[in-house]
């Protein structure tokens, strides 16, 4: 349904970027106090349209499956009356719930940290920069959910990355968060150059960058129609589906290149909580969700998202356990969670079907998970921030006893960790639980397990970091413990979502959030069983955690995490998969790619330039002495030269 | 009698050229261009080419040979002969300018066909009010345009002149530098 | 006195320019040499305004501004030529070769 606020929905892109041009070049150097509540006022009017747009549309969600806000052409690579087809890049916003949904949560999660931002980043010198960069990622984030094709699209992921680059080497001074934006920076776009050559190759066969176009059944028999490079059994859709999804794996962190997201935790806790958990990390899931018609149609990328997915899943809630740093236990739960949002779309495919059916139970499951997701990791950014900000100190192991301190941040913190562990009533259960029931509908028993598994080692090691955080005796001097009001008010905010969000929002999701394509709609079993089965493996983590570590003794976890004797120290250097990353770029990529090359340039192209620049001095050396500088001969040879040119012509 | 003073023009004409060419004391070869000079003024007299004529006395004569004493007097001591040049060189010279004489001797006597006698100008041709009338002419047929060009030209190359000639002050160690070079 | 002889005269004229200007040492004699020169291109253009068949007064005007140019171009050789005494203490061609390759 048109209405004043999806036909303006450029508002909402224009006021994180005013934010971002007047903070950068105006208020950011007077005063970040002013800057930063010019920004909480224009992301709350931006969240005022996405919210009133998000009314609007699912009050009225049968009339559409989608509303084009706005478009406009911006390029046009091919024309008709030259080529003989269209290739038009636009630019516009595209409002489908699922875009409505990111909007509502970028924005509300924007005006949220930049109000905990206030608290938090009051000391630092330089907060206007802060409060200018968090803007241009909301403007980023804001226009990739938006985009109306998979052009606009790529160019606003490139600047979420710019802009994430740009605020996890935020301390510039740290050599740690240069390397840590720099390892960012490169991993996303060593993935984003897959993403690129997906774009083209599917936009050279199907001659369109549109969403709407590209996810029409006549787009897919035409990329079944061409087999990749002469495979038979390889097509355009397969291979091209696979490039696109490439650009989503390393943007979320999937196994293997996940490296990049734990370091980046190197960044202002703020920049953690609203890039690194709750929107830019669910950019490649957004991606999939959005070419999901696209991708379903392949039955190997389907594949391919569900393992992925599920192993990036169970790979960092195991190394979570053993984590001590409280950002980085996050970011590798972060992780896990994203994995679920992943493999979620994949098991959407039925294996048990002939021909492979839809489950759309996957898909809204997916979606609904990145809304509660959002919520709670969120939330559990800022708490960590709020508890840093006290203890001065990342390690988990240096906080403790700060329940009677901290009040507000522990319950916050308890609601948020019930809502990950998936404990009814809270947010996370009902996602979590749609989607393990959606892989087993699916016929995806490993994957099913996995989610199961994952569920239980979840809520351990939240619970993990609660009891230790939280609980116990303090292990540390601390000085003026106070909750900032301005860093304790988003918390709250957020609890209320993180609490009741998933019971009320679940029937939405179920009915609004079904991919635009059509389905096989089934009686699929429903066992009454599974609630059960993952809230006791919730619970049972949680006892676990109690029984290791609510206890102030930690003598059964040293002594486990001693008897597990190597098998807990690989785990806890993350597999070494950084050390082998650096193994195969330093040993490998530089000594046999690099070298040869490096050799080569040296050689023979710097070679073929010295040999050009040595005969071009020694025929110099040679004519020079034509030269004389006598002013006497030269006018001689200008005076034979006339001479012989009018012999000639008279 | 207008070929005999053509002839006696020629000859004068010719003659302090060549002595302006080779004589060793340099206020020597200016008062013998002045000479040469006031030669072809005569000769354009002949040809009716008055307004010409007086150009290159008050002008030529007047201004730019004076002018050359002028730098004489500045760069020169009394009596001071010019180096002389060396034979290969002059023999060189000698070589080229008689080819190049050569060249239009042969061209003339190629193209030019008509050796009539008879001019066709009158002596109002030349004549300061005929110039006058066509120089200071604002209509298609007169020639202010480039009278005035030439005076700006004439403005500009003062003030270039003044600024080249300007004693250096400021850059002494420069001129030092470059006397080394040199 | 014919068009013929005029035409000599003024390339005898030219030549003898000619010839200074490129055995002459000294830069005020070369300068004189080019006077000489531009003298034997008047002479030409008197000549044909004589000769010529119409447009007299044109062709004695041109001299006019060759006379001007001159004056101008004198001006400026001779700043020249002052600067040039000024750093030298000397006004041979041949020291001006720092243009030697």
């Amino acid at each position: 349904m048109e209405t004043f606020f999806t036909t303006n929905s450029w508002v909402i892109l224009l006021m994180p970027f005013l934010v971002f041009l007047v903070n950068g070049l105006f208020l950011g150097k007077r005063s970040w106090r002013a800057a930063a509540y010019f920004a909480v006022a224009c992301m709350s009017v931006a969240f005022f349209f996405a919210i009133k747009i998000a009314i609007g549309f699912f009050s009225h969600v049968h009339e559409h499956s989608y509303i084009k806000g706005w478009e406009i052409e911006w390029l046009r690579f091919a024309s008709a009356d030259i080529l003989g087809f269209d290739l038009v890049a636009n630019v516009g916003m595209l409002l489908d719930p699922i875009s409505i949904m990111m909007l509502v949560v970028v924005t509300a999660i924007s005006v949220l940290v930049n109000i905990y931002s206030i608290g938090y980043m009051k000391e630092d010198p330089s907060a206007g920069r802060f409060f200018s960069l968090l803007s241009l990622f909301s403007f980023s984030m804001l226009g990739l959910v938006s985009s109306t094709n998979i052009f606009q699209m790529f160019v606003f992921w490139e600047l979420v990355g710019a802009s994430s680059y740009l605020l996890i080497g935020f301390w510039y001074h740290k050599p740690s968060a240069v390397s840590a934006s720099k390892k960012a920076f490169i991993v996303t776009r060593f993935a984003d150059a897959f993403f690129l050559a997906g774009i083209i190759a599917v936009s050279y066969f199907t001659q369109t960058f549109d969403f709407i176009e590209l996810n029409k059944l006549a787009t897919v028999e035409t990329l079944n129609r061409y087999a990749f490079l002469g495979f038979g059994t390889v097509n355009v859709l397969t291979v091209g589906t696979l490039l696109i999804f490439a650009g989503g794996w390393g943007k979320s962190a999937m196994f293997p290149l996940h490296i990049w997201l734990p370091d980046a935790m190197e960044g202002p806790t703020p920049v953690s909580s609203i890039i690194h958990s709750a929107t830019m990390v669910v950019a490649g899931i957004y991606l999939t969700a959005r070419l999901f018609p696209l991708f379903s149609h392949s039955p190997l990328t389907m594949d391919v998202v569900a393992y992925v997915g599920a192993f990036t899943a169970l790979f960092a809630a195991v190394i979570a356990v053993t984590q001590n740093d409280i950002k980085r236990i996050l970011a590798f739960s972060t992780l896990s969670q994203l994995g679920y949002m992943l493999f979620s779309l994949g098991v959407s495919k039925m294996v048990v079907e002939e021909g492979g059916a839809i489950n759309s139970l996957g898909y809204s499951a997916s979606m609904f998970h990145v809304f509660t997701h959002a919520a709670f990791k969120c939330m559990l950014f800022l708490i960590a921030g709020q508890v840093i900000h006290v203890v001065h100190s990342n390690n988990i192991w240096d906080m403790g006893g700060l329940r009677k301190k901290m009040p507000f941040t522990y319950v916050s913190c308890l609601i948020a960790c019930l809502a990950i562990g998936g404990i009814w009533p809270f947010a996370g259960f009902w996602s979590k639980d749609e989607i393990i029931l959606a892989s087993l509908q699916g016929g995806h028993t490993v994957i099913f397990a996995i989610g199961l598994f994952v569920g239980g080692l979840t809520a351990f090691y939240m619970f993990r970091l609660f009891f230790v955080t939280f609980h116990g005796e303090s292990r540390k001097e601390l000085h003026h413990v106070h909750e900032d009001p301005f860093m304790t008010f988003p918390i709250v905010v957020l609890a209320i979502p993180s609490a009741v969000g998933g019971y009320f929002a679940k029937d939405l999701f179920h009915h609004a959030f079904v991919p635009n394509m059509p389905l096989h709609i089934h009686e699929l079993s429903h066992p009454h069983w599974l609630p059960w089965v993952a809230t006791s493996m919730g619970l049972s983590g949680i006892i676990l955690a109690y029984f290791f570590f609510g206890r102030n003794k930690f003598t059964q976890a040293s002594s486990i995490a001693k008897a597990m004797g190597p098998l807990h120290t690989v785990i806890e250097n993350k597999f070494y998969f950084d050390e082998f990353y650096l193994f195969m770029t330093h040993k490998v990529a530089f000594r046999f790619v690099a070298a040869p090359i490096k050799w080569f340039d040296r050689k023979i192209v710097d070679g073929v330039m010295n040999l050009t620049g040595f005969l071009l001095h020694a025929g110099g050396a040679i004519v020079r002495f034509l030269q004389t500088g006598q002013v006497q001969m030269y006018l001689s040879v200008m005076i034979l030269g006339l001479l012989y040119f009018c012999y000639r012509v008279f | 009698m207008i070929d005999t003073l053509f002839i006696i023009l020629s000859l004068m004409i010719i003659f302090f050229a060549t002595l302006v060419v080779t004589l060793p004391n340099i206020l020597h070869c200016a008062l013998a261009l002045m000479a040469s000079l006031f030669g072809s003024a005569g000769l354009y007299i002949l040809l009716n080419a008055e307004m010409t004529a007086l150009a290159q006395v008050a002008v030529y004569i007047g201004g730019v040979v004076i002018f050359i004493i002028f730098a004489i007097f500045l760069t020169t001591r009394m009596g001071e002969k010019t180096t002389p040049s060396s034979l290969p060189k002059i023999g060189w010279g000698l070589v080229l300018s008689s080819f190049a004489f050569a060249g239009f001797y042969g061209f003339y006597a190629k193209y030019l066909n008509s050796v009539s006698t008879t001019g066709y100008s009158t002596a109002e041709d030349g004549s300061m009010s005929a110039v006058g009338k066509i120089l200071l002419n604002t209509g298609s047929e007169g020639l202010i345009i480039p009278f005035e060009i030439v005076s700006v030209l004439l403005l500009m190359t003062v003030i270039g002149a003044v600024v080249i000639a300007r004693a250096e002050t400021k850059a002494l160690n420069c001129d030092s530098e470059s006397q080394e070079n040199i | 006195m014919t068009l013929h002889r005029l035409l000599l005269l003024s390339a005898v004229n030219f030549c003898l320019g000619m010839y200074g200007m490129v055995v002459r040492r000294n830069v005020i004699c070369v300068l004189m040499a080019m006077e000489l020169m531009f003298n034997a291109v008047i002479i030409n253009f008197i000549a044909f305004a004589h000769y010529g068949n119409g447009h007299a007064t044109e062709g004695s005007i041109f001299p006019i501004f060759i006379i001007a140019v001159t004056a101008c171009e004198m001006a400026a050789a001779l700043a020249i030529i002052l600067t040039m005494y000024r750093k030298m203490h000397k006004l041979d061609v041949h020291r001006l070769d720092s243009l030697n390759g």
